[in-house]
C-alpha cells in the first residue's frame, strides 16, 4: 500500500501519516530527511520524535539516497520537499537528478516495505512569481507529488488537522 | 466553460487533457484572438495581469472572452495562500486573481480544484 500525504505548514500532516502508519501494523520505520543543520531545525526534530513517542517507530535519518535504505514492514518518508531539496542543493545530493534520485529512491521502498506513508508539502499555492532555483524546486516538487499520487494507492490531503481522503 | 483551479505545477493542464479532451493550450499573455481559438488557456493569471498593466477591466475582458469562446476552459494557479506580498502592485493583482477566480466559478457549468494531479470536482 502506497499512501501520499500533502497539507501546508503546520497543518496536521504528520500526525495524518503517523496515525495511518500505525493503523498498518508491523514493524513501523520512521525515515527523518530533514538535516538538524540549525537550532530551528533541531527543535521541530525534536516536537516531531515527541509527537512520535510510543507510536513504536523506529527513526532512520536519511537525508539523500533513499533508494540505499534497506527497511520492510510499514515505513513513513517526511517529507518530500526536504529530501529535495537535499538532492538538489545539499553537497551529499545529486543536484540535476535530484527528481530520479527521489523517485526511483521511492519506487525502490514502495517495493521494500509493505506499506510506505510518504509525506509531502502544499508550497503552490503563494506567489507564482518565483525564479531561479526556488521555481525549479517548486516545479520539481510539483512533479513529483503527480507521479507519487498517479501511483498511490490514496492520498490524502490534511488541512487544519482534518484529512480529506482525495484518491 | 470549464473552470481549473490549484496551485502551481499540480498537474492542472495535464487534467485538462486527460479528461476534457483539451489539446491546444493557450497561456493567458497571448493576444487576445489567439485565446478566442484555444481549447484551454493556462496561466489565466497573466491575462488579469496584462489587463491591469493596460488600465483594461478584467472582469469585461474574461466576459468578452468567455463570449467568444463559450467552450473555453480557463486553468488559473492559486496564488492568493502566501504571505502578503510588499508590493502595492502585486497585492493589487493578488486581489484581482482572487476576485476574477470567484466571477470564473461562477460563470462556469464545471469547477475543478487540482491537487497532486487529482481532480475535485467543485461545481
Amino acid at each position: 500500500m502506497l499512501v501520499l500525504v500533502i497539507g501546508g505548514s503546520g497543518s496536521g500532516k504528520s500526525e495524518t501519516a503517523e496515525n495511518i502508519a500505525v493503523g498498518f501494523g508491523g514493524k513501523r520505520t520512521y525515515i527523518a530527511a530533514m538535516e538538524p543543520f540549525s537550532d530551528e531545525a533541531k527543535a521541530r526534530i525534536e516536537r516531531h520524535r515527541a509527537a512520535r513517542r510510543g507510536k513504536g517507530f523506529e527513526t532512520v535519518e536519511r537525508y539523500t539516497d533513499v533508494k540505499g535504505l534497506n527497511i520492510s514492514g510499514t515505513a513513513i518518508l517526511e517529507c518530500l520537499s526536504n529530501l529535495l531539496a537535499n538532492e538538489m542543493f545539499s553537497a551529499g545530493g545529486v543536484g540535476e537528478k535530484a527528481v530520479d534520485a527521489v523517485l526511483g529512491g521511492i519506487e525502490h521502498l514502495a517495493r521494500t516495505c509493505d506499506n510506505l506513508v510518504i509525506v509531502t508539502n502544499e508550497i503552490f499555492s503563494g506567489d507564482t512569481k518565483y525564479l531561479g532555483d526556488t521555481k525549479e524546486y517548486m516545479k520539481n516538487l510539483g512533479y513529483i507529488n503527480c507521479r507519487i499520487a498517479e501511483r498511490a494507492d490514496a492520498v490524502y490531503e490534511v488541512t487544519c488537522g482534518i484529512a480529506e481522503r482525495i484518491k | 466553460m470549464i473552470f481549473i483551479v490549484g496551485g502551481a505545477f499540480s498537474g492542472k493542464r495535464d487534467y485538462a487533457e486527460k479528461c476534457f479532451g483539451a489539446a491546444d493550450f493557450a497561456s493567458g499573455d497571448e493576444p487576445f484572438d489567439r485565446l478566442c481559438k484555444a481549447d484551454a488557456v493556462y496561466d489565466f493569471q497573466l491575462f488579469a495581469e496584462k489587463c491591469m498593466e493596460n488600465g483594461l477591466d478584467a472582469f469585461s475582458e474574461t466576459e468578452r472572452l468567455i463570449e467568444k469562446n463559450p467552450s473555453v476552459i480557463i486553468i488559473a494557479d492559486e496564488i492568493g495562500c502566501g504571505v502578503v506580498p510588499v508590493e502595492k502592485s502585486d497585492r493589487d493583482l493578488r486581489e484581482l486573481c482572487g476576485r476574477l477566480n470567484c466571477m470564473l466559478a461562477e460563470r462556469a457549468d464545471k469547477v475543478v480544484r487540482v491537487v497532486c494531479g487529482i481532480g475535485r470536482v467543485m461545481k
